[in-house]
């Protein structure tokens, strides 16, 4: 069982088939269609939610994960639509909105959307953002957003973060008093606080790459699985073997030895985006190797890999 | 401790447990109070003022709900902070005679463990704790900090076995 109610698994099933259309339509680039799919499947759980009584204990709280369940496909074609136009610091936002809809499907179902967290996932990792705005905010109390009392009392019944007949509890801050600090953190609660750069800028540069190929119909998005971060060493085409005793040729004005002599090769970032064989149509991907690409990155194929290195 | 790994053991090396000379403040509850656990708030800002990180409220609340065994205390502060982490900050807690840190040790990894339902592949958010007891032999005032993520918590519980936690003591 996946859900509390046991309405909500006929419910689920009848949404998986409009879940399976959506995603056709994502891989189609289709994203009109893709929207105007999401926005039945809010249709449909809304007209639910008044056509079953609530008699069923746990009922409403399925209806938020199906309602999360909708965020999350938004979300999704969201985020690669955002990548195909080349709109990186808005598609950021979506996947984060994305992850977030993952996180209350996990806590209260027994769902696993496993392509969708593996896929945002690896997406998350070729971004550049790596440290994050945190701030330390001093505030009168949090009121309860069920019963408007403060929700740290033992006045409150409510538990932050719990669902309680498909709403979930949280504290609304009551008079923010002031600002104690502002720190740069790799975990913050919240992702979307970033230092931002421009969309045509080289950080971008990977999904600048998945962009590209993605707008020549080179993979479909539903293949696309994970990313896979490690360090490679490669010779240094600048590196000039000289005697020790000789000037650099780097022009510090120092010995050889003293200089550039361990700089032989160099430690790069080395990424391999994985792909689902199982649904890659054939020959596509070779196709995606050979297409000219005017950043400096250099692909290759390892089975169902393509490995890129940034040059 | 013999049968420890040694990741964790290295785990062990991120808790810290401390004599205090003085702690007015839990000298007056220790005297007054009866409750298991106090959720006390701690000094913040500029100029310093006593405040409880949010989210101590849903602990205590939590301990009520899921240990109704166990007596707890929330102290009232007119502030909160809000820290805007994806860790754990549980809020300093005074323990007296009737709950043993080990005790507290496990309550709080329940409630962690609880929390991290809605983990992503990848999460491992580190975990901060604080308690302070009295030695029940020496009446010295004693410290209990920990900062690690949710494996090396529960080594130290591991490690802190009552026996163990008794020669500690």
């Amino acid at each position: 069982m996946s859900f509390r109610a046991k309405t909500s698994e006929t419910l689920f099933a009848a949404l998986e088939s409009m879940t399976e259309r959506l995603l056709d339509a994502i891989d189609k680039i289709e994203f009109q269609v893709a929207k105007e799919l999401v926005e039945k499947i809010r249709e449909f759980i809304y007209q639910n939610k008044n056509l079953i009584p609530e008699r069923e204990k746990g009922f409403l709280d399925d209806l938020f994960v199906l309602r999360r369940y909708a965020d999350l496909a938004e979300a999704h074609f969201k985020t690669w639509k955002s990548i195909i136009n080349g709109e990186f610091t808005l598609s950021w936002i979506s996947l984060q909105d994305g992850l977030d809809a993952i996180r209350h499907i996990k806590k209260f179902s027994h769902l696993q959307p496993p392509l969708y967290e593996q896929q945002l996932l690896g997406l998350e990792k070729i971004y550049p953002y790596t440290f994050f705005a945190s701030v330390g905010l001093m505030v009168d109390c949090y009121i309860c957003n069920i019963c408007g009392f403060d929700i740290d009392s033992f006045e409150c019944p409510h538990v932050v973060d719990e669902l309680y007949n498909g709403t979930l509890a949280q504290g609304i801050p009551n008079n923010v008093t002031g600002m104690d600090h502002v720190s740069i953190v790799e975990n913050p609660k919240d992702k979307r606080c970033v230092v931002e750069y421009e969309d045509n800028s080289e950080h971008f540069s990977l999904l600048q790459y998945l962009s590209n190929a993605l707008r020549a119909e080179k993979f479909r998005i539903s293949s696309f699985r994970d990313v896979e971060i490690s360090k490679r060493k490669v010779f240094n085409p600048d590196y000039v073997s000289l005697g020790r005793n000789e000037k650099c040729y780097c022009g510090s004005g120092i010995k050889f030895k003293k200089c550039c002599i361990a700089e032989r090769e160099l430690v790069i970032d080395h990424f391999d985006l994985i792909f689902s064989d199982s649904l890659k149509p054939q020959g596509r991907m070779e196709e995606l190797l050979k297409a000219p690409e005017s950043l400096s990155v250099e692909s290759f194929t390892q089975g169902s890999k393509v490995s890129l290195r940034i040059l | 401790m013999s049968d420890l790994t040694h990741t964790q053991l290295e785990a062990l090396k991120e808790y810290t447990l401390e004599d205090l000379d003085c702690d007015a403040r839990f000298t007056r509850f220790i005297e007054s109070s009866r409750t298991a656990i106090a959720i006390v708030p701690e000094e913040y800002g500029e100029p310093r003022c006593f405040a409880h990180k949010a989210g101590s409220g849903s602990f205590g609340k939590w301990i009520r709900l899921h240990k109704p065994q166990i007596d707890v205390v929330i102290i009232p502060a007119h502030q909160q902070i809000e820290l805007r982490s994806s860790d754990f900050w549980l809020p300093l807690v005074y323990l007296t005679q009737d709950i043993a840190l080990p005790v507290y040790i496990n309550i709080a990894s329940d409630y962690i463990a609880e929390k991290m339902r809605n983990a992503l592949k990848g999460d491992n958010p580190t975990i901060h704790i604080k308690a302070e007891y009295q030695d029940q032999k020496s009446g010295t005032i004693k410290r209990f900090a920990f900062k690690g993520d949710h494996d090396a918590l529960k080594a130290v519980i591991k490690k802190f076995d009552i026996n163990e936690f008794m020669k500690l003591k």
